[in-house]
């Protein structure tokens, strides 16, 4: 398939008054065109980051060191001021958090939705209007004609999140960055709004990253998932492959941690120990061998590099190495993965 | 629109009212009055002004005398000057104290919002460094002290402005800037400490997600939110700079409403003293209402009344 936005080598850093902390290192990925790509990791991996970084939307301390991310053969890091403007909204649009606070309390939803064609296109006036209407009708929108006129205060959380759709998609961008968009949002709503974004992708034909620290909430939306972790790609691989054969100590933990309906009461939930590594002065081995259960002498001390578990599966752990030994190995002595 | 209006007017005269009666009751506890002086008076005479001024009937008494007047606009003679009413004091100071004021607010919404701006916009790099210097100067030396080195540098070593009065029209000048320096600092820190706070907010990277030029952001989407603390503070700076500063209407020798509010208390006159404190509080209260009255034009949350 044909790859709309390729990164390699993405490094970012924030330079604090405590020094530089590293929150993204060596990344590298793809996103083909309208694919919907997951990237899970817990808060701190350097999921956003990484995205904010590509569209140069990150706070004043923080850095891009090295890498590429060709958008459409350009190089999206070598962009300034306005050709980085005209990609933004227009190419790649984005969909935040919380969308309490992500829209402008000061300006109509309606106006606030329209901006990007008033940016990025020379439509007139009335047909700026009649598109937005239109938009807002398309992310289901009672009304949509006189709740253009309303203020962000007047929506539910739900509702505003579809004002931040409306506003991601009016430009019909070639990739949407849909940063946990549900997370702020009540479970039954985020369901509603899982399946408006899996309609619209497929009815816009746009490519689609989601940024989730929520596994299954991924499961329901990409085909493919990259697992980060201390600002790293630990495993990627199509969705089904890390569910059914998760080859990363780290997805293995992570899908461990997921509530299951039909878990008896009094088994206790399997999480993580201890916490993410401090990337003011990361471990100079994997960063996950510090919780990790099956750490050998090498994860302490020099950085797996990311092996081929299976074609199209990748995981960046020592275990995967030719050199690691056989028994004992989840990996290759049980025949966790059919490899093929 | 309309019942909200009426409310707030309402509420206004009950404010005042208790302005009033604070007024009266802390003026009447404090020690000595209008008559008490280092050469004590022959007791006939005492006693006679005392009865002229009525200041022998009960304390309840006497208010309700005085809240008849107000209700005529009639603020009552000065018990010190002879023959002068307090409506003459404030028709006589408080248009040149309104003129200095108007013309301070004036110059410190053109200085003070711009200079916050830059100072945001340039966070951290020299435009910031030098205007915040600047206006640090300016909320911690005194007005006696700038009026003085202004009036020694451009009046007597320049010769550029009047040293005192406002006979030529550039007499202003130096008045209004000590007057506004302290005022002039203070929103401008808070300008850019406003501006500052929007421009980490989520809906200004949301702005910015959307392909808007930095210039776009700020004018369309920073500045409004950013103003509405700026604006929560100019009620009280817009009436304390329109009634008058005495430091600086007594440096340049200029015959406002200042004198008159600080004089009357040494000399216990009653009646100015009230009707200066009133004249005064109902400036701050209009002013206040105003800016409750521009906040609904600039913020939608701010519901009017019970609408829901």
């Amino acid at each position: 398939m044909e790859k709309i936005l390729e990164v390699k080598n993405l490094s970012t850093s924030f330079f604090t008054s405590q020094g530089e902390v590293q929150a993204v290192r060596e990344l590298s990925l793809s996103v083909a065109k309208g694919e919907a790509l997951g990237v899970v990791g817990e808060s701190g991996s350097g999921k956003t980051v990484s995205f904010m970084s590509m569209l140069g939307l990150l706070p004043n301390n923080g850095r891009v060191k090295s890498g590429t991310a060709l958008f459409n053969g350009s190089d999206l890091l070598g962009l300034r001021g306005r050709e980085l403007r005209a990609v933004r909204g227009r190419d790649i649009s984005m969909v935040f958090q919380d969308p309490m606070s992500s829209l402008n309390p000061l300006k109509t939803v309606g106006k606030q939705v329209a901006e990007a064609l008033e940016v990025h296109t020379k439509l007139s006036r009335p047909e700026i209007k009649n598109k937005t209407v239109e938009m807002l009708k398309l992310v289901k929108i009672p009304e949509a004609e006189k709740r253009y006129n309303s203020w962000p205060h007047e929506f539910s959380g739900g509702m505003r999140q579809r004002v931040m759709i409306a506003m991601a998609l009016v430009c019909e961008p070639q990739l949407v960055i849909a940063d946990e968009p549900t997370t702020a949002l009540d479970v039954t709503i985020q369901a509603q709004i899982l399946k408006l974004l899996r309609e619209l992708k497929d009815e816009l034909g746009s490519a689609v990253v989601f940024i989730s620290h929520d596994l299954s909430v991924i499961a329901n939306m990409c085909q493919r998932i990259v697992v980060m972790y201390g600002g790293m790609v630990m495993e990627e691989a199509s969705t089904e492959e890390i569910f059914s054969y998760p080859s990363h100590p780290y997805t293995m933990g992570l899908l461990a941690s997921i509530p299951d309906l039909e878990q008896k009461k009094d088994v206790l939930l399997d999480p993580i120990p201890g916490s993410p590594p401090d990337m003011l002065a990361p471990p100079p081995g994997c960063p996950f061998a510090p919780r990790c259960t099956r750490t050998m002498t090498i994860c302490l001390k020099e950085l797996p590099p990311l092996a081929e578990a299976a074609p199209g599966h990748s995981s960046r752990c020592w275990l995967w190495s030719e050199f690691a030994p056989t028994k004992g190995n989840v990996f290759k002595e049980g025949a966790v993965h059919v490899k093929g | 629109m309309l019942e909200y209006v009426l409310k707030r007017v309402a509420t206004m005269f009950v404010t005042l009212f208790a302005v009033v009666l604070l007024t009266f009751i802390l003026m009447h506890s404090v020690p000595g009055g209008p008559f008490t002086a280092e050469r004590k008076l022959p007791e006939q005479v005492e006693r006679a002004l005392i009865q002229k001024y009525k200041l022998d009937d009960p304390l309840y008494k006497q208010f309700f005398d005085y809240l008849k007047g107000l209700a005529r606009l009639d603020l009552g003679p000065s018990f010190k000057y002879e023959g002068r009413t307090v409506n003459e004091f404030i028709r006589e100071g408080f248009p040149l104290s309104a003129r200095l004021g108007l013309l301070s607010v004036g110059f410190t919404l053109l200085t003070a919002l711009p200079l916050g701006i830059l100072s945001a916009v340039k966070n951290g790099k020299w435009q910031d460094i030098l205007v915040m210097f600047i206006a640090t100067l300016g909320i911690t030396i005194p007005s006696f002290v700038i009026a003085t080195a202004l009036m020694y540098v451009f009046s007597f070593r320049l010769g550029w402005f009047p040293v005192f009065g406002v006979k030529k029209l550039n007499g202003y000048v130096l008045p209004v800037i000590a007057l506004s320096g302290y005022s002039l600092s203070f929103v401008a820190r808070l300008m850019r400490s406003s501006l500052l706070e929007v421009m980490g907010q989520d809906y200004i990277r949301t702005a910015r997600s959307k392909g808007l030029s930095e210039s776009a952001v700020i004018i369309k989407h920073a500045l409004r939110n950013a103003l509405i603390p700026v604006v929560t503070i100019l009620g009280p700076t817009i009436a304390g700079l329109i009634t008058g500063s005495f430091v600086i209407e007594k440096i340049f020798a200029l015959p406002g409403m200042g004198v008159h509010f600080v004089t009357s208390i040494a000399n216990r006159d009653y009646t100015a003293i009230m009707g200066i404190t009133i004249f005064y509080a109902t400036i701050l209260v209009a002013m206040v209402f105003l800016v409750d009255i521009f906040y609904v034009m600039i913020d939608p949350r701010i519901k009017l009344g019970r609408e829901s």
